[in-house]
């Protein structure tokens, strides 16, 4: 109990601005999955029906929106996480190289399109895949539509998540990087080790806890996928590339009455699928910590 | 590293200070709307032309994104405190906000002004505020998809005809096949869904005939659908991921169909020859220009005294009188006064109020779930009309999305008062 | 692949060396340009004037370069208080970021450094609470920001924001990675909880605390739903929600060139402040995270 009260001013205010800005808000939207509500009138209480509609009503076509929003939101997710790490991760590596002049200028360039909000970016790659506009088809001699046919509307999605997403992790893995002791790597070398074995050996170890943290919430925010899809393909071709959270934010707020219930149980779902995968994350990169 | 703990003590004074500044009430009346862009510069215009009329009340013009509006009536109903004293809504979204029991009826503001009455506003745009019988808004204007087309292109390709009865019918336009080269098409289809929408009213089908009914699978639907799916099959419409506005200011498409909205862009663009006309139809006869409308409507709010309202009321008959510069905006000025007034018939879309055939062609797309038809038809049109999806099933799946909709919307209750 | 510079000596080494960095530089510079290409396009656009995008079809460099979509943007918000805007983001993004790093940086020492009975327990519920999509949660939101009295202030902006995991997250990730020695050296020294915070640990993450700020500097500039609902007078708007307002309402794309000015407006602030920040930024990266001293 003391060590709690001593801990109170270093945990406490975030706890107290969590509790009010957070929790409070979110056992709010708890409780309105287990509504029917149109943000105007006062909620009803119908228990799970939402939940059941969604999960077991294969009739229901929100139970279509929500397995189909899934789908494609799971299929973003495999996709854009690894390059989200994979390449932030590289790019720190050879940005680390004392050798390479110039390290500053290239994290600025990379880290550009982290600073503009997402409609600005997308209005930016919108334009370079434009038909009559674009420099891609034009420079390229080639005739693809790039946003109405798949692959490539996934393509254009990828495309503009790597460009706007990679700064953020790279920002984050050099600085983890500058904090690896070199005491450590020059251990390494004298055991002979090369630079890729050092890499893997003495980096990444060190640096295992913010690449648990960006896996983690990389795997979030790209389940939080919105904007992109929005923005670039409207959920096309035939609702290919429609992602739960489009589904989610057309119920609540769309272009007639809101249908708050069914988008927060909606939320609610995607929510569980999305600490379960969270913790795996976290129990597979504890075991490769320890291990 | 002394650095640090000034951070601290710096954003400790920020917070301090802030605290200090709250906002309080004031003698002027909040007017919400989703009036941005060029739009926006219009009103903006008005409401300063208002408050240098010294009223008592002097009006905030506060703009938002479309979107965003909805989402803030929502929060402010909610939350029951900073209610707008007027705001400019939808039509299309009046049944929603006064099913749910949050709008005043306008009786405050016609009993203030008496001049604000149906006589003195175009029919059309005054009953789109009406729902169940009650009138719920004042209508600002009208506005809409209608067609726009390329005076050179019509000439050189031989389709004056078209134009002789002022409407043009997706079958004139299918005779254009094998006419024109590989890259110039009969028209852009940005706007297909208001294409389809004036299409069915055309054939005299509808998509929410009576309150609740939804026939997105009616024999209309069908028809129109099975005809644009033909036309783009022979290469008459624009490519779906081309930019529509792009092809028809650069003379690669005949027509457009386009918001009125849209004038002053394509005015933009020298030596671009166009005109305007009446919606796309199936046909000639009993033609349609479906449009919507900006109504002025007040949220419930209890807090708000009868000098306000009085003060709102004077507003909206200021607006009234005054709405020419709305016109330069593309819409069209729903006030009599206005819309019959020489000075408005040099606007180009001055046409559909023109003659009283012409005002008896206006419909609304107001029925009680036009939200949800339109949602629809955006989201499931292109994949129709490029062969995707067979036009039964798609409308199959609008059917049921817009009634699994509809179903969860009416189930839901109304505001205590 | 760091600390190239203690290879062992030898041509052959030296010699690869060079190698791998011409690699890296070509690699570099290629994806940089690739990076650089849509916002270079999108600036050049916005000099075309409308009748050029109409008739000219590609090209990269506009025909001739015209201000006239600016001068459109300029006079449109001529008339609403952009300057004011500006202030106002200015105002409520440092103090956010300011405030956060405060919030998270006690935090994360809470979470790593005290000992209590389900400390971490703690920290994984309120993470995996935090993972809950908030869409719906914009009216329970706001309901709470108006009891507080603070529709139109700020402060709306300032606080709710400080409530995020994520952030903590970070910091916790990164003091983790501090050696306990440290903190446990300055304690045999008679040192406080606090002490310890501020001279020990703060020190040595330093780079993920300016990296925080920086994080939530943007995230709070770029916000533009948010404080469209909680304020309810323009003069105190923040400048991204601010220019969505000289946007037309329907995306009006036959003002292609106007779209691009406005998308290259909105960029300009935060790249700016970055680009100047950036020197201090990046030496604070490369301290080697004064694990020294």
């Amino acid at each position: 109990m003391r060590r709690a009260l001593r801990a109170a001013p270093f945990i406490g205010p975030h706890l107290v601005l969590f509790a009010v800005f957070g929790l409070l808000p979110g056992v709010y939207g708890l409780y309105i999955g287990f509504t029917r509500w149109n943000l105007l009138g006062d909620p009803q209480f119908v228990g799970l029906d939402n939940f059941h509609e969604i999960l077991f009503d294969t009739e229901s076509v929100f139970h279509d929106q929500f397995v189909n929003g899934l789908v494609n939101t799971l299929i973003f997710v495999a996709v854009s996480v690894p390059l989200l790490i994979v390449i932030p991760l590289l790019l720190a590596a050879g940005l680390s190289r004392k050798d390479l002049k110039g390290a500053g200028f290239f994290q600025g360039v990379f880290y550009i399109p982290g600073l503009i909000s997402v409609s600005a970016g997308a209005i930016a790659w919108v334009l370079m895949f434009n038909r009559e506009l674009g420099p891609l088809n034009n420079l390229l001699g080639t005739d693809i539509s790039f946003i109405t046919t798949q692959p490539w509307a996934w393509l254009t999605i990828f495309v503009l998540t790597v460009w706007a997403g990679i700064g953020g992790n790279l920002v984050i893995y050099r600085s983890a990087i500058s904090a690896v002791p070199r005491e450590l790597h020059e251990a390494a070398q004298i055991d002979g080790a090369g630079t890729v074995r050092r890499f893997l050996s003495v980096t990444l170890p060190s640096i295992r806890f913010p690449l648990l943290y960006t896996m983690v919430l990389t795997t979030v925010g790209s389940f939080n996928v919105f904007g992109q899809p929005m923005m670039l393909t409207k959920g096309g071709p035939n609702s290919s590339t429609k992602v739960l959270m489009m589904n989610i934010r057309d119920l609540a707020f769309g272009t007639g009455a809101s249908i708050a219930g069914m988008a927060a149980a909606m939320s609610m779902l995607l929510g569980v699928v999305l600490m379960l995968i969270s913790a795996v994350q976290f129990s597979v990169m504890h075991r490769g910590i320890r291990g | 590293m002394r650095r640090t703990p000034k951070v601290f003590a710096a954003a400790a004074m920020v917070a301090a200070l802030l605290t200090g500044c709250s906002s309080s009430e004031s003698n002027t009346l909040t007017f919400w709307n989703p009036l941005t862009g060029d739009d926006g510069a219009y009103m903006r215009q008005i409401v300063q032309d208002y408050n240098a009329t010294k009223p008592q009340y002097p009006v905030t013009f506060q703009p938002m994104a479309e979107a965003d509006l909805y989402t803030k009536v929502y929060s402010v109903v909610n939350a029951e405190d900073d209610i707008p004293d007027v705001m400019i809504m939808h039509a299309a979204r009046i049944p929603e906000f006064a099913g749910a029991g949050v709008l005043t009826t306008d009786e405050t503001l016609t009993a203030a002004q008496p001049q604000l009455k149906r006589d003195n506003y175009q029919e059309t745009a005054w009953d789109a505020g009406t729902v169940g019988g009650k009138s719920y808004g004042i209508p600002l204007d009208l506005h809409g998809v209608i067609m726009y087309y390329n005076k050179d292109l019509v000439a050189k390709y031989g389709a004056e005809g078209f134009l002789d009865d002022k409407v043009v019918t997706l079958d004139e336009l299918a005779t254009l096949k094998g006419k024109l080269p590989p890259d110039t098409y009969a028209f852009a289809g940005l706007f297909i869904p208001g294409v389809v929408d004036a299409g069915v009213r055309n054939l005299g089908g509808s998509a929410e005939p009576q309150p609740g009914k939804v026939e997105m699978t009616s024999p209309q639907f069908t028809t129109v659908y099975s005809k644009l799916v033909q036309l783009q099959k022979d290469g008459l419409i624009a490519p779906e991921d081309s930019d529509s506005m792009q092809v028809f200011n650069s003379g690669k498409a005949l027509f457009l169909p386009d918001g009125t909205w849209g004038l002053s862009g394509h005015r933009a663009i020298k030596g671009l020859n166009f005109g305007l006309t009446n919606a796309l139809q199936m046909s000639p006869d009993k033609p349609v220009n479906v449009l919507g409308s900006h109504q002025f409507v007040q949220l419930k709010d209890g807090s708000r005294g009868k000098e306000r309202d009085k003060a709102v009321a004077a507003f909206v008959e200021f607006v009234r009188k005054n709405s020419l510069k709305w016109a330069d905006s593309g819409q069209i000025p729903a006030s009599r006064q206005v819309f019959e007034s020489p000075e408005y018939a040099k606007y180009p879309q001055s046409f559909l109020t023109a003659t009283s055939e012409q005002q008896s062609m206006l419909k609304i797309d107001a029925t009680p779930h036009a939200g949800f038809i339109s949602g629809a038809l955006w989201n499931h049109s292109k994949d129709i009309v490029w062969g995707r999806v067979p036009v039964a099933q798609g409308l199959e799946t609008m059917q049921k999305e817009i009634e699994a909709k509809i179903a969860e919307a009416d189930a839901a209750g109304t505001k205590r008062d | 692949m760091a600390e190239s510079t203690t290879v062992p000596p030898g041509d052959g080494g030296r010699l690869r060396r060079r190698t791998s960095l011409i690699i890296c530089y070509v690699a570099l510079a290629t994806l940089a340009l690739v990076w650089l290409l849509p916002i270079a396009y999108s600036i050049a656009t916005s000099f075309k004037s409308a009748t050029e995008i109409a008739y000219s079809g590609f090209s990269l460099l506009p025909a001739h370069w015209v201000a006239e979509n600016y001068v459109t943007l300029v006079e449109g918000a001529s008339s609403y208080p952009v300057l004011q805007w500006f202030v106002n983001s200015l105002v409520i993004s440092t103090s956010h970021a300011a405030l956060t790093v405060v919030v998270v940086a006690l935090a994360g020492y809470g979470y790593t450094r005290m000992r209590f009975p389900g400390r971490d327990a703690l920290f994984l519920t309120l993470l995996g609470i935090s993972l809950f999509p908030s869409v719906v949660n914009l009216i329970p939101s706001y309901k709470i920001v108006q009891t507080l009295g603070w529709v139109n202030s700020p402060l709306a902006m300032i606080i709710p924001g400080l409530a995020g995991v994520a952030n903590v997250f970070l910091v916790r990730s990164f003091m983790a990675g501090v050696p306990r020695e440290l903190d446990e050296a300055a304690r045999v020294d008679g040192a406080g909880d606090f002490r310890i915070f501020a001279q020990v640990i703060l020190p040595s993450i330093r780079p993920v605390l300016i990296v925080v700020f920086l994080f939530s500097f943007t995230g709070s500039w770029n916000d533009f739903l948010w404080p469209t609902i909680v304020f309810n007078d323009i003069e105190r708007m923040p400048i991204t929600a601010g220019l969505l307002l000289l946007q037309n309402m329907f995306g009006d794309y036959s003002k292609l060139g106007q779209l691009m000015a406005s998308a290259v407006l909105a960029m300009i602030p935060t790249t700016v402040l970055f680009l100047a920040a950036q020197r201090y930024f990046l030496s604070s990266l490369n301290l080697n995270a004064g694990l020294k001293g």
